[in-house]
């Protein structure tokens, strides 16, 4: 059998195979990937990780398929006498469409993931300077969380600074989340809303999410922090916009003796340096 | 303690330019090396610098005595110099070599006494930090490639009273000749590079 | 068969234990470390300010007592000998012990015959390879459970630091070690690496290296992960110094192997092989090379950075006094991103070099697997803030990093393309090594693949940091690098040992360690899809099944390693078949040579005039040269 039909059949197989497997991929199992539906930013990765998939499934296919079919055709049948195969060397046409083939895949996922990323920041951690805003950003709740070794707390600047140790979010709200830390690098995950954001001491890093339904989260450090690092994980809710006002207000008073003594809010904190502790 | 001496008439000898052109190139793979090192320097200062986290780049009267750099930078030049001139004045390798040691030797110490007198210490903010990081270690390979000079020196030396010795190893024919002149030239050359990023430290430590 | 005479040596067994040797370096290493301690006894360590010294907390005096062990050490070895002859003006030489002969003692001492420091490096690495196995196993331990149960949260993060150190810092060197200080003089025609004694060095110093990692326990350990993100580490127990110095031994033995190798390379090749003959394994050297030369270098001076930050009280790190975290995490990436592909290009190399031998074809497109090596050796210096996508760090900067991280899948699509072509319409053989290099075949596409979940940052915020990324690098490196370094031992081993290996315990290692190890790292994507962090002790009880499972696979993956060291006990100690010259039937020049190698290598020096892969064309067989001891 010559090579054209070699070649044929392998792509009649891969074809066969990627037309089962990528839908199979892309609408059966990317929709049920984490995080989920809690937030637009998490919905977005979602979706995005759908498309990378429906992407790399053919492009692995494509491999897999090439090397289970080589391994079974061009398998040595005679192992006594040791036969040499024919001495080709190249093939300029069959590399430079595999050179545009890849650069294409390649230059189509680094302009979705930007385009992607630059929509609305996808939960990430931007920085004191976001470049990526979603709409309604100018609006938006601030919420800053404060890492420490082995614990977070959460500033609402704009309820006088109150303190708290836990994180109350309002339903279908913009939030832009100012994390920063008091000691080493923590990150800030916020599972379920799709949010990530390392803590760096001396940084106010700061990541956009919107909101939707109410729900609970969990949030862990994602950033090797210490000995109890594995312990630093709580929970956090969305809660209907009425409900959170009236967190806030029970909280302002459950901490307005401490209030007093807080440092004022800041966008970094500065305590002495640390060089040994925990 | 030595290579085997080729015993066996059979065993064809390596080329003889292979060593000094391994001298050659390695001088220059080294100085890659020795640039990547304190590019590591060069990145912490303008970082820091342009961070001023905490404003606390210099705390307090942080200011370098510009009279010891200089110094030590033109000791350093003046070494190089010596050095490279040595390479094309074989008669004179040990007069220049030794003035070259010489130099690199007081620079070292001209960095030694600075610190002793410093008005800071290394906690006082990011430029006290990458001052002291980066001369420290400046310092200690300079006193490295200081041995290395020496090496160069000691031999010509030995070889003026006794002779180049025939070499010996993979069975080259001829002496030590060509492989003792490229040796000075790596070391000359590894000294004048690094010599350079001593000029750039004085630049960006000092002036900048 | 050696040309040189071997004279016997004839002193009693106790006489020869005395003189520069492993020994000597040993009870030096010792002394120097004693000293080193009492000098920094005497300087007053900031850390004593939080610890008393009864604590073993002093930072100075244990760097100090490293620093001076290690000298002791490579004094107690052989390694002063030379400087100081050098020092009084005796003229250079090129070797050193290289005619001692047969006997096991060489292995023991400085030697710089490049075959007798390519068995050292790999039962040398092999035991800190064992080490950081261990560690793994006992990870897994751990996670049995989803709360703490055999170790503590302490205990754990050291393991989880120690694994990460050893596998990343170790066997940066665990193919060049052996593989290239063996084979490159033999590719290209030479006797020897370009400067020996530095060859011997990098070994030595590994060593060193690996038995201060291991002393961090006693210093209380250390908590901050191979990477020693700071100011974490400013802070960290003196455990962390030695994370230290470990780190920066390694990044002078990699500098230096990385300098020698590509002098090697450069000046030393034989007449007629030009850079277009060189075998693929040899330009993957030297795309390695090239990074390890440059990017260690960094490394060092990061690591200096943390220990002065340490001692000395700077600041680079705290930001407080005016440094900065992402000072160290640009450094450490900037070294760190090449690091990783030190460690995945020399696989490449083996795969490229293997698959022709066992497909009986030449090589197909050398150029093109040429660049890519090149490619990914040159991309790989502009990826790094892609470790800092969630940081907080210019944030106007990730298309681009988006961008040139992809970008990298170009020149290793042109491996994976060079590999499709080869194997196309050959005469495959399913032997060992080209099983392992399938294997190579299958993980690496995973692990490729699952990278570009990585480097899209709206995927990355979620997998970032979780299972998902340690699963990835896992199939990257594990997958990668270990799957190849095993078809190196099987393909060369006869060669370098000289003994055949058994061919069913071969097998079962393979298949053991394909399935087991795609059953433990395949779930792990699962797991960090499903938000389970890195490096925690504790983790939510629903993944406990899914965790569990993990820990089984990875128990049979130390079962496969217990088989290979049964088959390597079998083969080499107890059996000792001796092995076919030319077992596979390769074309490549250093199967031509005589089982074991001659310490000459080559009586005359070969002379190439095609490339290294004449499969299936006219002229086969080797380049035309006479062998040492003439034997065939």
């Amino acid at each position: 059998m010559d090579d054209v039909n070699h070649f044929r059949r392998l792509c009649l197989v891969w074809l066969l195979a990627s037309v089962i497997a990528t839908p199979l991929v892309v609408f059966v199992l990317a929709p049920g990937l984490p995080p989920g539906n809690g937030s637009v930013q998490a919905s977005g990765q979602v979706v995005d990780n759908a498309v990378l998939l429906g992407v790399s499934t053919p492009v692995a296919l494509a491999v897999l398929v090439y090397f289970f079919y080589a391994l079974v055709a061009f398998r040595e049948r005679d192992q006594s006498a040791v036969l040499d195969g024919p001495p080709v060397r190249g093939h300029s046409g069959v590399q430079t469409t595999w050179l545009v083939v890849t650069t294409a895949i390649v230059l189509f996922l680094a302009a979705y993931g930007s385009i992607r990323m630059l929509e609305d920041g996808s939960g990430g951690g931007q920085g004191p300077n976001p470049i990526a805003k979603p709409t309604g950003a100018a609006g938006a709740l601030q919420v800053q969380v404060i890492a420490q070794q082995w614990k977070f707390t959460y500033r609402y600047p704009s309820y006088g600074g109150l303190e708290t140790a836990d994180l109350e979010l309002p339903a279908h709200r913009v939030v832009a989340l100012h994390v920063t830390s008091l000691d080493v690098i923590h990150s800030f995950w916020a599972y379920q809303l799709g949010v990530k954001a390392d803590a760096n001491p001396g940084v106010d890093n700061i990541a956009y999410v919107q909101t939707k339904g109410p729900l609970t989260f969990n949030v862990h450090c994602a950033e090797l922090c210490g000995v109890w690092h594995g312990y630093m994980f709580e929970r956090g809710r969305v809660v209907a916009q009425s409900q959170f006002a009236a967190w806030i207000h029970q909280q302002q008073q459950q901490y307005a003796p401490v209030q007093k003594s807080l440092v004022p809010y800041s966008k970094q904190y500065f305590p002495d340096p640390q060089r040994r502790g925990g | 303690m030595e290579a085997s001496a080729p015993a066996a008439a059979h065993i064809e000898p390596e080329p003889r330019e292979w060593q000094p052109r391994a001298l050659w190139v390695g001088a220059r793979l080294l100085c890659g090396a020795a640039a990547f090192f304190f590019m590591a320097f060069v990145f912490a200062y303008f970082y820091l610098r342009s961070l001023d986290v905490n404003k606390s780049w210099k705390i307090g009267s942080v200011n370098v005595p510009f009279g010891f750099g200089l110094a030590i930078a033109v000791a350093l030049v003046l070494s190089a110099v010596l050095l490279r001139l040595a390479t094309s004045r074989p008669e004179k390798v040990v007069a220049l070599g030794v003035g070259a040691l010489g130099l690199a030797l007081l620079a070292v110490v001209l960095q030694v006494i600075e610190w002793t007198t410093l008005g800071f210490g290394p906690a006082s903010g990011g430029y006290a930090s990458v001052f002291i990081g980066w001369t420290a270690f400046y310092a200690v390979f300079a006193v490295t490639s200081a041995y290395w000079i020496e090496t160069q020196v000691a031999t010509a030396w030995r070889s003026q009273r006794e002779g180049v010795r025939q070499r010996r190893h993979e069975g080259v024919v001829g002496d030590d000749r060509e492989l003792l002149s490229a040796g000075l030239e790596a070391c000359s050359f590894f000294w004048a590079f690094y010599v350079a990023i001593g000029v750039v430290a004085f630049v960006i430590l000092y002036v900048v | 068969m050696s040309a040189i005479a071997v004279t016997a040596d004839r002193r009693p067994a106790w006489r020869r234990l005395i003189g520069f040797n492993l020994l000597t370096g040993i009870v030096l290493g010792i002394v120097g470390w004693l000293i080193g301690d009492e000098i920094g006894k005497a300087i007053h360590a900031p850390s004593l300010d939080y610890y008393s010294d009864s604590a073993g907390q002093n930072d100075i005096s244990i760097l100090l007592g490293y620093l001076f062990g290690v000298i002791g050490f490579l004094i107690g070895l052989g390694f002063a000998n030379y400087p100081v002859r050098r020092l009084l003006g005796h003229p250079p030489t090129l070797a050193e012990h290289e005619d001692e002969g047969e006997g096991v003692g060489r292995y023991f001492r400085l030697c710089t015959d490049h075959k007798v420091v390519a068995i050292q490096y790999i039962i040398g690495i092999g035991v800190f390879f064992l080490v950081g196995g261990i560690n793994a196993m006992l990870i897994r331990t751990e996670l049995l459970q989803p709360n703490t149960h055999v170790f503590g949260a302490n205990q754990y993060l050291t393991l989880v630091g120690m694994h990460g150190a050893m596998m990343m810092g170790m066997m940066t060197s665990v193919i060049l070690g052996p593989f290239a200080n063996w084979l490159v003089p033999l590719m290209i025609g030479t006797r020897r690496m370009a400067f020996p004694r530095i060859e011997a060095f990098t070994f030595w110093l590994l060593m060193a290296a690996g038995v201060i990692l291991v002393t961090t326990i006693f210093f209380g350990g250390f908590q901050t992960g191979w990477t020693g993100y700071a100011p974490l580490s400013d802070q960290g127990t003196a455990g962390y110094d030695a994370y230290i110095g470990f780190f920066a031994l390694i990044g002078v033995s990699m500098c230096l192997l990385g300098f020698n190798l590509l002098a090697t390379i450069i000046t030393m090749r034989a007449p007629g092989m030009t850079w277009s003959r060189l075998p693929i394994f040899v330009w993957s050297v030297v795309a390695t090379a090239v990074l390890m030369l440059l990017a260690a270098p960094m490394l060092i001076a990061t690591l200096l950075m943390a220990a002065l930050d340490r001692t000395a009280q700077t600041a680079f790190f705290i930001p407080g006094n005016g440094g900065s975290p992402y000072l160290y995490q640009n450094l450490f990436w900037v070294f760190g991103h090449p690091e990783v592909y030190i460690v995945a290009l020399p696989g490449f190399g083996i795969v490229l070099e293997l698959l022709p031998v066992f497909s009986r074809k030449p090589l197909w497109g050398y150029r093109l697997a040429v660049a890519g090596m090149l490619g990914v050796s040159l991309l790989s210096f502009f990826v790094w803030q892609h470790h800092l996508f969630v940081s907080g760090i210019n944030a106007d900067l990730r298309p681009f990093y988006m961008l040139s991280t992809e970008l990298i899948s170009l020149p290793t699509g042109f491996i994976f393309l060079c590999a499709m072509g080869t194997i196309w319409r050959g005469r495959i053989r399913f032997t060992v090594p080209m099983l392992f290099c399938l294997g190579w075949v299958f993980n690496f596409l995973i692990g490729g693949i699952s990278g570009v979940f990585l480097s899209d940052v709206p995927s990355d915020v979620t997998t970032h940091g979780s299972f998902f990324s340690m699963a990835h690098f896992h199939y990257t490196i594990m997958g990668g690098l270990v799957f190849t370094l095993f078809a190196a031992i099987y393909y060369w081993g006869p060669k370098m040992f000289g003994v055949r290996f058994n061919d069913r315990l071969s097998k079962i290692h393979f298949w053991s360690l394909f399935i087991a190890f795609n059953s433990t790292f395949a779930p792990l994507f699962a797991l960090g899809m499903l938000g389970m962090p890195r490096r925690v002790v504790t983790y939510p009880a629903n993944l406990q099944p899914l965790n569990d499972w993990v820990s089984v696979s990875a128990f049979v993956i130390g079962l496969s390693m217990i088989v290979f060291l049964v088959n390597l006990v079998w083969s080499l100690v107890l059996k000792r078949e001796p092995a076919d010259p030319n077992p596979w039937r390769s074309k490549s020049l250093e199967w031509q040579l005589p089982t074991p190698v001659p310490l000459h290598d080559f009586d005359t020096f070969p002379v190439f005039d095609e490339d290294p892969y004449p499969y299936g064309v006219e002229r086969p067989g080797p380049p035309a040269f006479a062998p040492a001891g003439g034997a065939g």
